[in-house]
Formats: C-alpha cells, structure tokens, sequence
C-alpha cells in the first residue's frame, strides 16, 4: 500500500501544481486515473494582506512538499489538503477550497469529514442537490453526526421539498431532543405546508432553546399573522432579526478563528455589530487588532464595540492606540471619535478640541461639522457655533430643518430673538409635519414670552400626530410639558393612560420611572425600573436610574447588590464600577462599607483610566481600607488639580478631604448625592458609531 | 398603428370591431425547431452598436460596476420597439477619457443613445429587426452619467417621454412627436440630483396624470478615500453599507398649468415616503398588491429592508412590508435587493413579487395571498439553489413559450471580484452568465414550481458579461416576448424569442382616452375556456433600471381562441369582449367621457 501511495503521489504531484498530465505514458496515466487527484486553481494573493497570504501560502507548501516528498500517508496528506481547503474556505476562494476538499476525498474515502466538508462546499455555492448527497453520504459513515442531518434538513428545505425536510429535522431531534436548529426546521416545514398553528409550537420550542436566534422571531410573527393574530405578530416581529437557530458544527465552527487577515475579522466584527451583539464585535475587532494593530477602521470598531458595552475608557485607549501613526482623513476621523468620549465623558473642553482639530482635515463632514457647532454651543460659544451651523446648511440642504433649529437655540442664547424666531419659522416651513419640531418651537416661543404663538404651534402638532407613533409621542411632549410647568401628577397621569394596554412598550415605561424619580416617588420609580429590567436586562439607563433611586433613598444594601448585578451584565462601565467603589467606601451604613473591595475595583479601572474622577474614587477606597499613606498622596494631586481648575467649591470638597485622611479617618459620604457623583447620564455614542459604521 | 382597436361600449360587452388591418405576423407563425434555442442574439445583425462605457479607470469605484440601463420604448409612434440606451462617464475627479481602462467605443461627447427601430415586415416569416441610431434626436441633452430610466406619458400628448435617472442631476426628455426630444426638466421641477437608478411614472392619486417615483442609491465616493476589501485583505469594491444613503424621491403631477405647462411638486414628504430612513434603492415597481384598486408602490433595496408603500387613497402612503412579508425574506434577513418584478406568478389572479440579489442569497420570490400579505415561496418554488451563485440584476416576468404561464429571465454580473477570474487575469473580474427559468405550473401547495432551462435557452446563454439592466418586449412584433441586456461596460444582447410565436397569442394595447398614450396601471384579464384566466397590467416599470414594453402579451398555450377580454383603466372604466382576436395586438379604448385625464 505504502509502495502504490508514494507512486500516486509522484505521478500526482504535476497535476496538482497545474503542470498538466500530457506526455505521459499509458501505465502512468492508469495510475493518474486511480488517483484522479485535482489540481489546485493557480490564485492570484498579490493584492492580500500579507498575513494572509502567507498564511495561505505556507499551508499550500505544505501540500505541495508532502506531494513532492511522495512519502506521505494518504490519512496525513489528506488532512494537509483539509487544512488548506479550510483556509480557502475562510478566504472565500470556493474553487481552489473544493479542489482541496475533492482530493482528501478520494485521499481516504472512508473518512466523513471531507464528503461532509465538499458537502458545506457545494451548499454555500448554491449547489443544494449535491450537497445534500454529499451529507448523506457523510452521514452513511458517521451516522450520529447532527450538524449534516440538520444541514440536510435545510437543504431539502431550500428545494422546497418540505416531507424531505421533516424527515431529517426529526431524525435530528432523535439524536439531540434540545436542538433549536430542528424545531425552527419543523416550524418552516409547517409554514410551508401552510400549518401555521404548527408552525407556531415548533418555533415558539425553538426560541425557548435558542432566545437569541431573531430569525425565528419573523418566522413566528408570520405565522401568527397568516393566523390573523397581529398582536403576536408585531411582537414577535419587534424582536426579529435575521440570526437562525445555530447548528454547533465542529468541522465548521472553527473557521472563524482561522484567518490570518486583519479585514476577515473586521467584516466578522461589523457583522456582529449590526446584530448589536457588541461583545463579539469587539471581540473580532480585537482580533483583527492582533493581526494588523495599527488599523484604524479595526481600532474604531473596537472603540463603538466598547463604549456600547460602557467601556468609555477602552474605547478612548483603541483609538489612542493608532492615533500616532495614522495620518490624514483616518487620524481626523479617529480624532472626532475622541471628540465623542470626551463630550460623553463631560469633558466639553477636550471633545470641542478633537473635533476643530478633525474639522481642519475633513472640513464638510456633516456630522462632524453638527457635532463640532453643537460643542461650539456647549461652550457658550454661540457665534462660532452659528458660523459652524452655516456652513452646515450649505452642505447638507436635507439637514436644514434640524440644523435651523440649532441655531434658532443659540441665537435665543445671544439674545438674538428676533433671528431664532426666523429661523424656527424657517425650520418649521421646511419640515412642516414635524410635529416634534413644532413642540420644540412652542417651548422656545414659551421661553420668549409668546405662549399664544407657541399654543398655536402645539395645537398643530397635536392635529399632525395622526399614527399610532405620533400620538404616544404628543402623549410623552405633553406629559413633559406638564412636568416642566410644574403639574407633575398630571404628566404621570398622562403616561400611565399611555401604557394601558403598551405594557411592553419600554420606552414609555422608562419615561414614566423617570418622571416619578424626577418627582421624587422614588419608591414607585424603583418599582417601575425593575419591570423594565425584568424584560431588558441589559437597559443601561433603567439600571442606572433604579440605582440612583434606591441610594437617593438611603437603600444602600440593596444599592450594592444591584451594582453588583450592574457589573455583572456590563463589567467594564465606568459609571457602575465607580459608583459601587464610593458605596462601598463612603457609604453612611456601614454595613455596606468594603473598603477592601473598594479598592480592589478602584484600581482596576485607575489601571485603565488616570483621571481625576477615578482618582478621587481611588483615594475614598484607600481610605476605608485603612491605606491613608496612598489616599493621602493621591487627595494631595487631587487638590493640586482642583487649585488649577478655579472651582472653589470642588477645591473646598479635596481639601475636606485631605484632611480626614491627615488626620486618620476614612471619608463618609454627607448625603446619597456624593456617592452618586460618578454616575452621570450616559448612554450611547450614536456619532461614534454612525461615523464608523 | 399596428394591430387591431377595441372600443368600450358604456363599459358593457361588445363585439371587437377591427378598425384597421392587422399587419402583424398571424397566429400560428413559423416557429423554431423545439430543440432549437429559445433565444438568439440578434444585437449586431439589427445594427444596435451600442457600448456601455462605466468610466473605470484602475481602481475599483462602486459607481462603474452599478449601471447599465436602458429601454424599449415606441417613440415615434409606429407600432415598434425603439430601444433607448444611458451611457456612463469617467468616474472620478480629475479623469478624462485618456485615463479609461477601456476606451470608449463611441466618439466623445459621449451621451445616451436612441434607436429606431425600421422593423421590415415579413409574411409568414421572421420580421427584421433594423436599429438605426438616431441619437440626434435627443440634441445632445442626456449629458449625465445614466443609471436608469422611466418611460411614461406625463404631459398626455400621446407620446411617451423618457425620464433619465442620473448619478447627479436627473433630466426629464420630453417627446415632441416629430421624432425629436426637449429637455424639460427645469421647467418640470423634477431634477432630482441623488444617484438615481430607478424611475417609475404612475399615477398614485387617480387625477389621470402620471406622477413620477425616483429611487436613489448612494453618495459614491469616487475619491479613492474609501477603500474596501475582500476577506484576504485584498482591495475590492465596497458595498453600498460604505457611503451614505440616498432618498427616495416622488414627484406629484400638477397637471397642465395656466401658461399651458405640465409641471411636478416634490411629494416626498407628503406622501410620507420620507418616514423612511434613506435607504440604498436599486429597484421599484408599481401594482395594486392589496386589492383595494389603488396602485401601491414596492421598493428594492439593497442590503436593506424592502419597502411596501401601500396607497392611503388619500395621497399619502404607509410601509407595510415588514408585516406584509416582504421586507425581509423567510429568514428575517435583508437581502440586496437590485431588480424586481411583479407578476401573477401562481395565476390566482393577484401580484406577486419577484426580486433578485446578490451571490450566496437567493432571488427571492414572494407570493401574494391578494390581499398585500406575502409569503417567501422562492424554494418551494425551486428558485433558491440555482440563484445563489450568481449577482442578479434585470430580471423579467416573461412567458417566452406563451403557455400562459409568466417565466423569468434573470440577467447576472458580480459586484465584488470573482477570484476564478482574477486569478485568470481577466481585466473586468466580474462577468456571469444569464438565466432562464421555465414556470412549470403551480404545485399541489400552490406555489408555482420553475425549471431551470438555461441549458436550452441559446448560445447567447452562454455569454458571460456584466449584465445590469434588462428590458421586455416584443422587438420583432411577431407575438412573443423578447429581451435587451444592457451590460455594465460592454455591448447590450438583443435576445430575440424563437419559440413563443408557435402558439397561439393574443395582444393587447391598453390606451388612454384622451391622448391615446399607454394607459399605465390599466389591467387586463383573458379568459379562455379550461385555462386560469390571466391577468396582466400595463407598466413599464420594474426590472432593474429599465424601462419595458407597455402592451400586454398573453400566451394561450394550446388554445386556439379566446374567451374573453376585459380591461380596466385606472380611472375605473371598465370593458369586455367576446372572443377577441387573437395572432395581433389590439388596442383597448376605454369608453370616452368617463372618468378624467388628459
């Protein structure tokens, strides 16, 4: 066996390095033909990433020197071929991938895997008849492999032969009785045999396996609405995306991790994004940082993965990674990114700074040039920022309307009432059924004095909220102007009503929890926070509030436990972490106290971030620790930098404090308000994301 | 005028009462051997020399690999198929014609092309297609870089105009009827400056005058600044997701002024087609999907969501298609979408949808249950496997062997390289092959099953290029439907029908009362004993970037005669015949005096 396996490979070796099999004599050509290996498509890689390409190139030499070396065991070259068709596959170079997958094949027959993989080839190419032999093929040897009976199942599927399917979406079940992938099969076959109620059950069992596969949401809600059940239908359809329930595929799942190109990980990464699954993304956007680490469109993927997950300090540390060396349109737009965490930060000063720096690089990027004015504004920069909404209108007509109204806003500003009121008029004629505009227009005409022009405005926003949308969007306007006009059991009257019958609108709920903080019912507000938790754990601003509202009524134990579970479902916001280190060190109870989980917190984020806030929460934690040496030196720079600030009050704040810890005592907190210093609204950096998207 | 009128009584039954002789091939011409192809390319032999030029010039700009447009248009009234091709530019600032990868074939200024068609008229045999460029006829007006293109009557003169959907400023060529074009568009108002690939005139208010629907793409940036790459790292073309989207746009007709003009008002936001955020438009097509007799307005993005602009019968619109079932297809994904269609596909009577998409996605088809739901039938269909190697572009609902049944042609090229083909050297990496699917009748479940027949479809199948645009019509008026390819960077394909004239056909002309013009979104339903009645309604819109034949062609597979005959106009007049004529299209006159118009 060895003797003939060295001879085929021999006689092999020209066919596939692409040299032809002409000239050769009838015994070898009898031999070629038992062999019949294929050759491999010449690929052009000059124009890949260099990792790749050597990547691609290495592992082709491997074939191509087990060949040449004509020693090699039929098993061992055809895993070479395997490895090296899986690669093409990564890549994407399907020809060459099949080639591959095609000889380890007739390499050792008897081994499932290459039929499986020819098998995937053939299915990702469109070629669903033969890669449903294939399948079956791989499952006539390894009977018990799930992934080919479920991807037979969907390959019947996809040739509309829904008995077929049943089949082996059933036989899957038999195999794995908690396999999504073969309820949300069963539940299309059902669909398209126009059972709906069936279809219903199998993918309502789907969804509970696999919560996160959207894509069976839309199946759902079709099939509820073919059911004339609309309700459910838009529900479901509300939650809908396009994930499937995931075949756990150990031959397949790995080529995520093959690659050796820093562009196959951002592709992975900007996918994940548009899944919001902002965990992955960064994951992928780190990975293709560690194949290329000075790529700006990796590093700003990585910045929006990590500011979605609240980790403001990481996004400013990936940008900041590359902003040395990368030049022109990329480092302006790595620079108005920056511009976005420190305008998220507070930090007005710095973010207005990037984006004028930015600006002198790409001059008429709208969104920068927004940005940049509104920054302008901030800073009661009020004539630049005018000047910067000018130039704005220039570039973008479609924007007018909302740009005028920024203007409109910093002209009332200088005093300019007469212009605002032309430019809100102006605004409002360009987009007369913005009904939102209108309210913004009444509230500015009630600030100037005018609240017959500016009851004229809201009558005409109430009559253009038509929908369904509009109306609960004049519901939430009055419910605030109520609020702003001091009838705050009104507004909350007016949200209630709203939710009647919206129980899982969110956006109403949190609005109304907002509003009974806002009030002061805090206890209420707490209640409210926790059902919208209960529905979205992973809503930021809802935690954010119930955590506010359990300190501001002194419930600190339950505070701590909250930020506990905070962390745990966003490990890197900045804003949580800080504020359970100042519970924990300042808090008046001291059954909360922790200094030494304080500071064990503290110093994680300080590692990450040296900023004064983090600072001051570094010192407070060291302090309860019973550590003044280190609170005392660190109070010390906070002092200095609070001399230089010219803020009396922040200053009068760092000294009190220094002087606890001089004198050995850890600072408590005087009200719930100073520990809530550090958990300032936050929330998303759509123009981060926008920008790199 | 070609073929044979039909005048409504009061809407009631009548006779069909020949008013001028036919002079289209009879019934029962000779057709084609059945093994012999279904189509042959008879682009040089009409003398249609066109050559798309894209403007590419060494890098690799979205905007020269997106075009390629075209339609098949009558404007000189003479009862054939003129053929109407856009032309591209150099992309890019700064570059001229001495920069192009591939010179242009035509001398410069380079424009968009008109060609006449002087169809000779042979009996009993195959009539001769004649192009004869008659560019001149424009006066040098379609300067822009030309992406799409509609064909409606929007001042009701009874000639069609050509509106040119522009990357830049759009322009609107109004048909003076002495053979000649005006450009009109700053006296129109309809100069709309986003990237325009698809145009579509219909009449979504019912006051009789044409209304204008223009789907924008993309803001390219043919800088050089964006830079995208293949998983290898490797510069290609980006996808739409790497510029800004574009919105759509939609033109109210005002109607004949005082001062004697026709002019439009942007609509956009009145409508409320601005309730949707700017998406990548590449396709739009009009019908009435939920039965209520208004016409609705279904758009095809790519890589975004689909909108279904369903009509409020009050001058506005709302996207249903999310809940209607054809936003996304069955698996909840956005798929590029790039031309679409609708058709009666399962011959209950309704529209369907069908569109295609980029590679590894299927085209999709979705199936109406006739009152705006949907439903993705496009496996059951066995339209899945066969789509999902190939870009598909211009498409076409076509019954090329008139049995009644609506087949689909589908015209392919890729958008991103094709590493087979670069690894060849080829200097344009992106040519695929064409298709044609055969509509074998509808299943046991209901959904029309399709056989793929390329195969048998011709040599001219076997031509790989960069096919964007796609046109229908009936060139040669021999009774079937043929097809104009319009390839991105290379020669249109006149696919002329070999087959379909060898059964039994009838045509029908649809016209408005006033001006004579075709009276887009008037529907026509054909009965014939033992068949499904087929339903057909007149449009030019659909595919991708194109603009069709507006008559309306039935196949009767084995029957000799048919039944009947019933039209509807928009307005709602309404009329049948008995046993109308078959082997020639007949013009359908609406019963004058009713309803309004033009």
């Amino acid at each position: 066996m060895r003797v003939r396996w060295s001879r085929l490979i021999a006689l092999a070796l020209p066919l596939a390095l692409g040299c032809g099999g002409e000239g050769r004599g009838p015994e070898e050509a009898a031999s070629v033909a038992q062999a019949e290996l294929e050759p491999l498509p010449e690929l052009d890689l000059a124009g890949a990433e260099r990792a790749a390409r050597e990547q691609l190139v290495e592992q082709r030499g491997v074939v191509e020197r087990l060949l040449t070396a004509g020693a090699a065991e039929p098993a061992e070259l055809a895993e070479a071929f395997g490895d090296l068709g899986l690669l093409y596959v990564t890549y994407e170079f399907l020809e060459a991938a099949e080639a591959c997958f095609a000889n380890a094949r007739r390499l050792v027959p008897g081994d499932f895997r290459w039929h499986y993989l020819l098998g995937y080839l053939k299915m990702i190419q469109g070629f669903l008849p033969e890669a449903n032999e294939l399948y079956e093929r791989a499952l006539e040897i390894e009977p018990g492999f799930l992934p080919a009976v479920l991807r037979l199942g969907r390959g019947e599927l996809g040739q509309g032969r829904q008995a077929e399917a049943r089949v082996w979406f059933e036989r899957a079940l038999e195999l794995d009785s908690q396999a999504a992938a073969a309820y949300e099969g069963l539940g299309k076959v059902a669909s398209a045999e126009g059972d709906d109620a069936v279809a219903v059950g199998h993918f309502r069992r789907a969804l509970e396996l696999a919560p996160e596969a959207s894509g069976i949401h839309y199946a759902l809600a079709q099939a509820h609405r073919n059911l004339g059940q609309l309700d459910d239908a838009r529900t479901h359809l509300a939650q809908s995306g396009d994930v499937a329930a995931r075949i756990v595929d150990p031959l397949i799942n790995p080529l995520a991790s093959l690659a050796a190109s820093a562009q196959f990980y951002i592709v992975q990464g900007a996918e994940a994004m548009d899944d919001d699954d902002y965990e992955a993304s960064a994951a992928a956007f780190r990975a293709a940082l560690e194949q290329d680490p000075q790529n700006v469109s990796a590093a700003r993927g990585l910045a929006v993965g990590l500011e979605r997950l609240g980790d403001a300090a990481g996004a400013r540390a990936a940008l900041e990674a590359v902003l040395e060396t990368a030049a022109g349109e990329d480092r302006a737009l790595i620079l108005s990114n920056l511009g976005g965490l420190a305008a998220l930060s507070g930090d007005e000063s710095a973010a207005l700074e990037r984006y004028l720096e930015s600006l002198a690089v790409i001059p008429d990027q709208p969104g920068l040039m927004l940005r940049a004015g509104n920054a302008l504004a901030r800073r009661g920069r009020f004539e630049e920022a005018i000047a910067q909404y000018d130039r704005l209108i220039e570039v973008t007509p479609e924007w007018v309307p909302a740009v005028l109204e920024k203007r409109a806003t910093a002209l009332v500003n200088l005093g300019r009432h007469d212009e605002a009121i032309a430019d809100f008029t102006r605004a409002v004629a360009a987009a007369p059924e913005d009904h939102q505009l209108r309210m913004r227009y009444a509230a500015a005409l009630e600030f100037l004095g005018r609240p017959d022009e500016a009851a004229a405005q809201r009558t005409v926003a109430a009559r253009l909220t038509g929908d369904e949308e509009g109306r609960l969007a004049w519901v939430v306007e009055s419910a605030m102007r109520q609020a702003r006009e001091g009838d705050p059991e009104g507004a909350l009257a007016g949200l209630r009503q709203a939710l009647e019958g919206r129980e899982d609108r969110l956006d109403l709920r949190y609005t109304l929890a907002a509003l009974l903080a806002q009030s002061g019912r805090f206890e209420e507000a707490i209640t409210e926070f926790e059902q919208i938790l209960a529905a979205a754990p992973r809503h930021a601003d809802a935690r954010r509030g119930q955590i506010m509202a359990l300190i501001l009524t002194r419930r600190f134990g339950e505070a701590r436990l909250k930020l506990q579970d905070a962390l745990r479902n966003f490990p890197r916001h900045e804003g949580f972490a800080l504020t359970q280190v100042r519970l924990l060190a300042i808090s008046p109870d001291p059954r909360v106290r922790d200094g030494s989980l304080a500071v064990a917190i503290a110093e994680r984020v300080y590692a990450e971030r040296r900023e004064p806030p983090v600072r001051q929460a570094l010192a407070l934690a060291y302090a309860a620790n019973g550590s003044f040496a280190e609170a005392m030196e660190l109070q010390r720079q906070l002092v200095r930098e609070a001399e230089g600030s010219g803020d009396a009050a922040y200053l009068a704040a760092s000294r009190s404090r220094l002087e606890a810890f001089e004198s050995g005592s850890p600072w408590v907190a005087s009200s719930p308000g100073e520990i809530l210093a550090a958990l300032a609204p936050g929330g998303v950096t759509a123009a981060v994301r926008k920008e790199t998207g | 005028m070609l073929g044979t009128a039909l005048v409504a009584g009061c809407g009631g039954e009548s006779e069909p009462r020949p008013v001028q002789s036919p002079e289209s091939a009879a019934a029962g011409a000779p057709a084609a051997a059945e093994s012999g192809p279904i189509f042959v390319d008879h682009t040089a032999s009409a003398g249609l020399d066109f050559v798309h030029f894209n403007g590419m010039w060494g890098d690799l700009l979205l905007q020269e690999i997106t075009c390629g447009a075209g339609a098949l248009l009558d404007y000189d009234g003479d009862g054939d198929l003129d053929a109407y091709l856009l032309q591209g530019h150099m992309v890019g600032p700064g570059k001229t014609l001495d920069d192009a990868t591939v010179p242009p074939r035509h001398q410069a200024p380079l424009t968009d092309r008109l060609y006449r068609n002087d169809l000779a008229f042979a009996a009993g045999g195959e009539n001769s297609i004649r192009f004869v460029d008659v560019t001149a006829a424009l006066g040098g007006a379609p300067t822009g870089y030309g992406c799409g293109v509609g064909v409606g009557d929007y001042d009701g003169d009874g000639w069609p105009d050509v509106y040119v959907a522009n990357v830049g400023p759009n322009q609107l060529l109004r048909n003076q009827g002495d053979g000649t074009f005006r450009d009109v568009t700053a006296e129109t108002g309809v100069g709309d400056e986003g990237t325009g690939v698809a145009a579509v005139f219909f009449d979504y208010d019912g006051d009789g005058w044409l209304d204008l629907f223009v789907g924008n793409n993309v803001t390219f940036d043919n800088t050089g600044a964006t830079v995208c790459r293949s998983l290898s790292g490797a510069p290609d073309y980006c996808g739409p997701g790497a510029y800004p989207y574009q919105a759509d746009r939609l033109y109210r007709n005002l109607g004949r002024g005082r001062e004697g003009r026709v002019t439009f008002a942007d609509a956009t936001e009145s409508t409320g087609l601005a309730t949707s955020p700017p998406r990548p438009t590449l396709g739009a097509v009009t019908a009435d999907f939920d039965g209520d007799g208004w016409v609705d307005l279904y758009v095809a993005n790519d890589g975004q969501p689909n909108n279904l602009w369903l009509n409020r019968h009050d001058g506005t619109f709302s996207d249903e298609a999310l809940l209607a079932g054809c936003a996304v297809n069955a698996s909840g994904a956005s798929e590029a979408s790039m031309g679409v269609v609708t058709g009666d596909f399962d011959g209950d009577g309704d529209p369907d949808l069908f569109m295609t998409h980029l590679i590894k996605e299927t085209n999709t088809l979705y199936l109406n249950d006739g009152r705006g739901s949907f439903s993705d039938a496009t496996a059951a269909a066995g339209l899945a496997s066969g789509s999902l190697p190939f870009t598909s572009f211009g498409t076409a609902p076509l019954d090329y062997d008139n049995d009644g049944r609506l087949d689909l042609l589908i015209v392919n090229g890729a958008v991103t390289l094709l590493p087979s083909l670069v690894a060849a050297g080829d200097p344009f990496p992106l040519h695929q092959t064409n298709q044609l699917f055969h509509n074998e009748g509808a299943t046991s479940a209901g959904a029309p099953r399709f056989a793929d027949v390329t195969d048998r479809a011709g040599k001219v199948f076997e031509l790989s290029e960069v096919g964007r645009g796609l046109a229908r019509g009936d060139v040669d008026n021999d009774g079937d439907i043929d097809a104009l390819v319009i390839n991105n960077g290379g020669p249109p394909r006149l696919m002329v029908n070999q087959v379909g004239s060898s059964g039994s056909w009838l045509g029908a002309r649809p016209i408005s009362c006033a001006s004579a013009s075709d009276a887009l979104g008037a529907r026509v339903t054909v009965r014939r004993s033992g068949g499904t009645p087929q339903r057909r309604r007149v449009q030019t819109d659909g595919s991708f970037s194109s603009a069709a034949d507006p008559r309306l062609l039935f196949g009767m597979g084995a029957a000799r005669a048919a039944d009947s005959l019933s039209a509807v106009w928009p307005d709602g007049s309404a009329a049948r015949w008995r046993q109308p004529p078959v082997g020639r299209y007949a013009v359908l006159s609406p019963s004058c005096g009713r309803g309004g118009g033009p």
